[in-house]
């Protein structure tokens, strides 16, 4: 039993450190530009491309769409797209769950949703659906490339990414001292549309950026180490019809169920292995290949 | 809309719009706060623009070094190609002999002294083809005798030579300062 002399503690923590490194990120778009305008200027950028200290990291979806754009590519815009779905290949989509501000703003969004309807999770839907959400992003990027490669060479995509319209933001308000009034309409519409439909749609079915991390996370399942939660079915006391695992999760995935298309979508959250603390301790992050 | 210029390093319009992301790096590292984000239209993304008479760039290139889609070139400040200056010489007074005034505030100023407005005979402002068009001399002269013509807004046959100015034909002191031309585009 000495793993479960570790685990509590970590386990116990992991929703208070993703709350703390999600509302942190947050924060350090708003501190950023902060900096910058008291001259301290090593950290810059937002969520779109950004420059840390000479280390440069970019919405590999940015990239892609200045590279087919423009037909070129520079050195800076590989290592940036790089290092972000380098990591995702080890760590999954875990930008969409501990970094991303528009994530945090929708599970909260999701949260008030669930405490008004008094479900705790959409718990109906299960991991059934696996391409469908990569597919209908795929869609719309392909479209936006076609768009951008025949008419339109500019980075039209970016308009729907919603944490950079978050960052942005505040690099408008506090460098420019302007409002992004765009920003100020267009992210709560989309948490209001979110909150009207559920099911965090914006994440899982539209949100561009998030196709080209949660593919490299895809792929990363194919490496001999990568981040992953794993489900122990011997440890698993609840009854088949109990799902506290399932509607913890707020992608609506099936924690049980652990195929890779379902994989490739979870966003190493860790909600399911907070739930199943108290339980069976059967679901666990694992940082290692299959088995 | 207000007459603005791109940061230094750019090349055409079209090559830099498809290239700009609207990370505002650059925007972060200027010093001297001169650059602006505004959108370019209703698709168009937020992208960097100078508005030389309120701020004009003092060609530190920070931004052109940070850019990291190259939308803005990391060119030396020669190759800066933003534009082009041109002085009204009818109106510096520095060329109306009678004033007896040295203002010398353009030549003080400009960030390539020396190369991009030259002394000719020794005390006239003169404004050289090696003008990157920063804006900085617009910015700073005090009677409003010079203006800046952004690169993407140059007429077709300015590009290979002198921009056509209305004071050619004023004057034949110092022929070279009433006609700005266009910085080769070296950097390819």
């Amino acid at each position: 039993m000495k793993e479960s002399s570790i685990r509590p503690t970590i386990r116990r923590s992991i929703r208070v450190t993703r709350r703390a490194v999600q509302v942190g990120t947050f924060l350090a778009f708003v501190l950023i530009p902060l900096l910058n305008n008291y001259d301290m200027r090593a950290l810059t950028g937002n969520m779109v491309a950004f420059n840390a200290a000479g280390v440069p990291l970019a919405d590999p979806l940015a990239m892609l769409q200045a590279a087919v754009g423009s037909f070129s590519v520079t050195a800076v815009m590989i290592t940036g797209a790089g290092l972000v779905l380098l990591a995702a290949a080890l760590l999954g989509p875990a930008f969409c769950g501990w970094l991303c501000p528009f994530g945090l703003l929708s599970e909260l969004v999701q949260c008030l949703r669930n405490k008004k309807s008094g479900v705790s999770g959409s718990a109906k839907s299960s991991g059934a659906v696996f391409f469908r959400p990569v597919l209908l992003k795929s869609g719309l990027v392909a479209a936006g490339l076609l768009l951008i490669l025949t008419a339109l060479p500019l980075p039209v995509l970016t308009q729907l990414s919603m944490p950079a319209w978050i960052t942005r933001f505040w690099q408008h308000a506090i460098l420019l001292r302007e409002i992004l009034w765009p920003a100020l309409w267009l992210v709560p519409a989309v948490l209001l549309a979110e909150f009207v439909l559920g099911g965090r749609f914006w994440c899982r079915y539209l949100c561009p950026q998030s196709l080209l991390i949660s593919l490299a996370g895809l792929a990363g399942l194919a490496l001999p180490k990568r981040l992953q939660v794993r489900f122990t079915p011997k440890a698993c006391n609840c009854p088949a019809s109990d799902r506290a695992c399932l509607a913890a999760c707020s992608l609506n995935l099936n924690p049980r169920k652990p195929v890779a298309a379902q994989m490739a979508q979870c966003v190493n959250c860790g909600d399911c292995v907070e739930a199943c603390k108290k339980r069976g301790r059967a679901l666990g992050f694992k940082f290692s290949a299959k088995d | 809309m207000r007459e603005f210029l791109r940061p230094p390093g750019v090349l055409s319009e079209k090559d830099f719009k498809s290239r700009c992301i609207s990370c505002g790096q650059c925007v972060g590292v200027c010093n001297y706060a001169c650059i602006a984000m505004t959108p370019d239209s209703l698709f168009g993304l937020d992208t960097p623009k100078v508005f030389h008479r309120e701020s004009p760039c003092f060609l530190c290139m920070k931004c052109s070094e940070i850019c990291p889609t190259d939308a803005l070139r990391d060119v030396p400040m020669e190759q800066s190609g933003m534009g082009v200056a041109v002085m009204d010489i009818k109106k510096c007074v520095d060329y109306q002999e009678e004033n007896m005034i040295m203002c010398w505030t353009c030549y003080e100023r400009c960030p390539m002294k020396g190369a991009a407005i030259t002394l000719e005979s020794g005390y006239i402002p003169t404004i050289t083809d090696k003008c990157v068009g920063c804006g900085v001399c617009e910015y700073v002269c005090p009677i409003h005798a010079i203006s800046t013509t952004p690169t993407r807004k140059l007429p077709p046959a300015a590009k290979t030579g002198a921009i056509p100015s209305k004071t050619t034909d004023s004057t034949n002191v110092a022929p070279s300062a009433i006609s700005g031309t266009v910085p080769e585009e070296g950097a390819k």
